[in-house]
């Protein structure tokens, strides 16, 4: 429910009608005598350019120009590094070196909705730069040609319709209106993991709410390699461009990774009151979902708790162990009202010699099951 | 195209185009200056020439993500995915007490320099709560928290401002 009192102070400086007002100024008036001026504009342009349709300019102008553009990208300078995909993360590639800088991409993690990919970049002494404001464009699609996301930096852009040139590039359609339409990524994120002695680790983490494709081949393009700095004196950002090449990583994923053949898990033994919603298996982990209120409010519990206290009860609620009685290690827990989410560190190949059981505390007492195919 | 085409679509995109800019934004005293020049840009594009919007609500968040992306260079700082991490594990339950009742007409400035100086992610969480009124489920959908962050957010700060302006109200 909104706070009265703060919704007043905020709305007092942010507003939508003071906001409209400032608008109106900023395009050139707005006051009601501008209508007439913008009218009268509006038909003087409209008689100019329908002069100009008539004699059919614009459009072989507009198409010139486009051509013309898309002919300067696809002749840019172009470096390329092949690696693959070696393990959960690593991607053994060689670096690319062109005018003082390297690159390549360092790891890459991929999964039905998430890819991270992490570039290792070195720069030679006599190139400035400021890590803080380091900045670049990328485009990652892959041999199929779907695009997973395209993030046009402005920095000192010289090429400033990434999206378009690429759609073009690669033959895909390209919506003006929606330009990520056929990008798989819903959000898109990207920081340096780490910078030190000329050396930048940075990385892009792409996700996806609808999933993105079992690609063999990952194509990471990135370019418009940049930084900015406030200019203190002029009160203005000067954006400076350190490299007018377009880099391009291609990775082979090996089938183990992008066709996985994840299975589902079942209980052998239903454990009351507990409703397995999925228990899914995959050469890197086991994800288990189940609905169970008394377990979910537990671990909801858990702030008024120490963090130590916390971690006890909660490793005690739901826990994995293979035959032995060995646990297997926790990696992430999240809970709602009524549902918890736990992924284990355990891979579909350690249930080919050995067997997984789901254990339960619940009610003050612990149930066990083994977890078996479907 | 005609000024009241303009403030029509205005009118009926706003609050969907100032919500992204909340959600997306580095700093919250950027808002203003974000969500105006989105609709200037709308406005020369609609002045340049005829634009078939069929999805007029998704059409703006696109021009705002470009402004956005070059009012800050960056999609996403490396401070927002830290001030997240910092309440990830914390889990509360429904019954948490949300009580607002120590703010007033004359604290209300106070109160919201107080959470403008918190991290980003919870200045956010605050502003749909309380400004936009939004419930902590469609907050944690917006802001891709879960559920429990958001309320661990609202209620340890409620908590350390009551005890900050609480008092002055008695």
């Amino acid at each position: 429910m909104p706070n009265k009192y703060l919704k007043e102070y905020v709305e007092s400086n942010n507003n939508k009608e003071t906001n409209y007002n400032e608008i109106l100024s900023k395009v050139k008036g707005g006051s009601v005598m501008n209508i007439f001026k913008i009218r009268f504009v509006k038909i003087l342009t409209t008689v100019g350019i329908l002069l100009i349709v008539l004699v059919g300019i614009p459009n072989v102008y507009a198409y010139i120009k486009w051509n013309a553009e898309f002919t300067e990208f696809m002749e840019m300078p172009r470096q390329t590094s092949v690696g693959t995909k070696v393990d959960e993360e690593l991607v053994d590639m060689d670096y690319i070196e062109k005018n003082g800088i390297k690159a390549k991409v360092d790891s890459l993690i991929t999964s039905e909705d998430e890819v991270k990919i992490r570039f290792a970049f070195e720069f030679d002494n006599d190139i400035e730069l400021n890590s803080k404001t380091f900045d670049y464009s990328y485009a990652v699609y892959d041999e199929n040609h779907n695009i997973y996301a395209i993030y046009n930096s402005s920095m000192n852009a010289k090429i400033d319709k990434l999206p378009e040139l690429i759609y073009r590039e690669l033959n895909v359609e390209y919506n003006k209106n929606d330009i990520y339409a056929n990008q798989y990524a819903t959000s898109t994120s990207m920081g340096n993991l780490s910078a030190s002695n000329r050396k930048i680790i940075n990385e892009i983490r792409l996700k996806s709410l609808k999933g993105f494709p079992k690609s063999k081949k990952l194509y990471i393009r990135i370019l418009n390699l940049g930084y900015s700095m406030v200019n203190v004196e002029e009160k203005k950002i000067e954006e400076f461009n350190i490299s007018k090449e377009n880099w391009i990583f291609e990775v082979e994923i090996p089938e183990r990774f992008y066709n996985s053949n994840s299975y589902d898990l079942k209980l052998k033994n239903e454990i009351e009151g507990v409703n397995l919603t999925k228990a899914r298996i995959t050469d890197t982990a086991l994800t288990i979902v189940l609905e169970n209120k008394e377990i979910a409010e537990k671990l909801q519990n858990g702030h008024t708790m120490q963090t130590n206290e916390f971690a006890k009860i909660r490793d005690e609620l739901i826990y994995i162990t293979d035959n032995t009685g060995k646990r297997m290690q926790m990696l992430e827990q999240t809970s709602s009202d009524n549902e918890v989410k736990e992924i284990f560190a355990v891979t579909k190949q350690f249930l080919d010699d050995n067997k997984l059981f789901i254990n339960i505390t619940k009610d003050g007492k612990t149930y066990q099951s083994e977890l078996i195919k479907e | 195209m005609e000024l009241h085409n303009f403030e029509s679509i205005y009118q009926n995109t706003y609050d969907n185009t100032l919500k992204f800019i909340v959600v997306k934004c580095n700093n919250i005293d950027d808002i203003n200056d974000i969500i105006q020049d989105t609709y200037v840009e709308l406005y020369n594009k609609l002045k340049r020439k005829s634009i078939n919007v069929e999805n007029e609500k998704n059409y703006i968040v696109g021009i705002a993500k470009n402004i956005i992306k070059r009012h800050y260079r960056k999609i996403q700082n490396d401070n927002n995915q830290i001030s997240i991490e910092e309440y990830e594990n914390i889990e509360l339950s429904d019954e948490i007490n949300l009580e607002d009742d120590f703010i007033t007409q004359s604290n209300a400035k106070e109160i919201w320099d107080y959470i403008k100086n918190k991290d980003l992610v919870t200045t956010k969480v605050f502003y749909l709560y309380y400004i936009f009124g939004y419930k902590i489920e469609e907050i944690s959908k917006e802001m891709d928290l879960n559920i429990s962050n958001v309320k661990a957010r609202i209620y340890r700060n409620l908590k350390e401002m009551k005890k900050k302006f609480g008092r002055e109200m008695i």
